[in-house]
């Protein structure tokens, strides 16, 4: 019962995380259209310190304006579409083990790992720790593979689970090649891959927000199919 | 192409860093969009446009980070 409640819990908190991320990609970019906007109808205005000392002006903010949009904003929300993809997958798995502690049955830990440890729950939550440290290092696939191997969840579908492998390889090529795609982006995206080797990644706008429902639609039909199991 | 905001021609503007992008009115879109889908430009439209003071909506055409802005530049200036 307390596993379904925690579960129940972590799905409301990833989703709310996800809405959160979207509802801050969609004010921040009316903010800075706005003021694009003013400046292109030559409104003026000074950013000053304390001294009255300009820091910034119409010109400068405006030059900034277009990257913090289309790059800066886009792959830093859909980082964090990731990333709480993660938080749930990972938390899932981790949920998981601590209700059925028997998957783990064949690992083996030394005296020394348990030595300080006050009790069995403890000595259970060790094992289920050094499992998922493992765990979020793999893909996206092995990632639901893992999961559905002990927990027979049937979800989420193969066309799903190639769209998160496709959005997981554009955050790492943001994050580790400065949006130029390679083979490590065309390996990692599959059939789905949008861009050619040399080419440098795109973030649209439906694209992102595709993205987010699809994330969000992976959390609730596994938040779903696991609250079955755990309250048959 | 005019901009019917400033009445000079429209300009696809760059900035470092980001893809170049075309602001325009709203009701000028339904011109521009058929030019750069029959170029096969990579493009996409914000979902939203802003109006000032009740003036007519502004909105902006994004273009690809792998697009070349003088290309669509001549685009624009070949429309009337």
């Amino acid at each position: 019962m307390a596993a379904a409640d925690d579960l129940r819990d972590l799905s409301d908190r990833v989703q709310a995380d996800l809405d959160s991320a979207a509802e801050f990609y969609l004010n921040t970019r009316r903010a800075w259209r706005l003021i694009q906007q003013l400046v292109a109808e030559g409104r003026q205005f000074a950013i000053v310190n304390g001294a009255a000392e300009t820091l910034a002006d119409q010109q400068t903010v405006d030059g900034l304006a277009e990257r913090y949009v289309t790059m800066d904003l886009r792959s830093t929300v859909l980082e964090r579409f990731v990333s709480s993809l993660e938080d749930f997958v990972l938390n899932l798995f981790r949920l998981w083990l601590l209700e059925f502690p028997g998957i783990l049955s064949a690992r083996t830990l030394t005296l020394r790992d348990v030595l300080d440890l006050d009790d069995k729950d403890a000595i259970i939550a060790r094992f289920v720790d050094n499992e998922v440290r493992g765990f979020g290092y793999k893909r996206p696939d092995d990632w639901f593979q893992e999961i559905n191997k002990h927990a027979r969840l049937g979800c989420p579908s193969e066309d799903e689970v190639q769209v998160v492998c496709e959005i997981k390889a554009t955050r790492d090529i943001l994050t580790h090649n400065r949006g130029v795609v390679n083979h490590v982006y065309r390996l990692k995206a599959g059939d789905r891959a949008r861009f050619n080797e040399g080419e440098i990644i795109d973030i649209p706008d439906d694209y992102l927000l595709q993205s987010l429902t699809s994330i969000k639609t992976i959390v609730q039909t596994m938040t779903n199919a696991a609250m079955a199991k755990l309250r048959p | 192409m005019i901009d019917t905001r400033t009445r000079r021609p429209l300009r696809v503007q760059t900035s470092a860093g980001a893809g170049a992008f075309i602001m325009l009115r709203l009701d000028q879109v339904a011109r521009v969009s058929p030019l750069l889908d029959a170029n096969e430009v990579k493009y996409w439209i914000d979902d939203e446009a802003i109006s000032i003071d009740g003036r007519p909506a502004v909105t902006v055409i994004n273009l690809s980070r792998n697009q070349d802005p003088e290309f669509v530049q001549r685009l624009l200036d070949s429309l009337d």
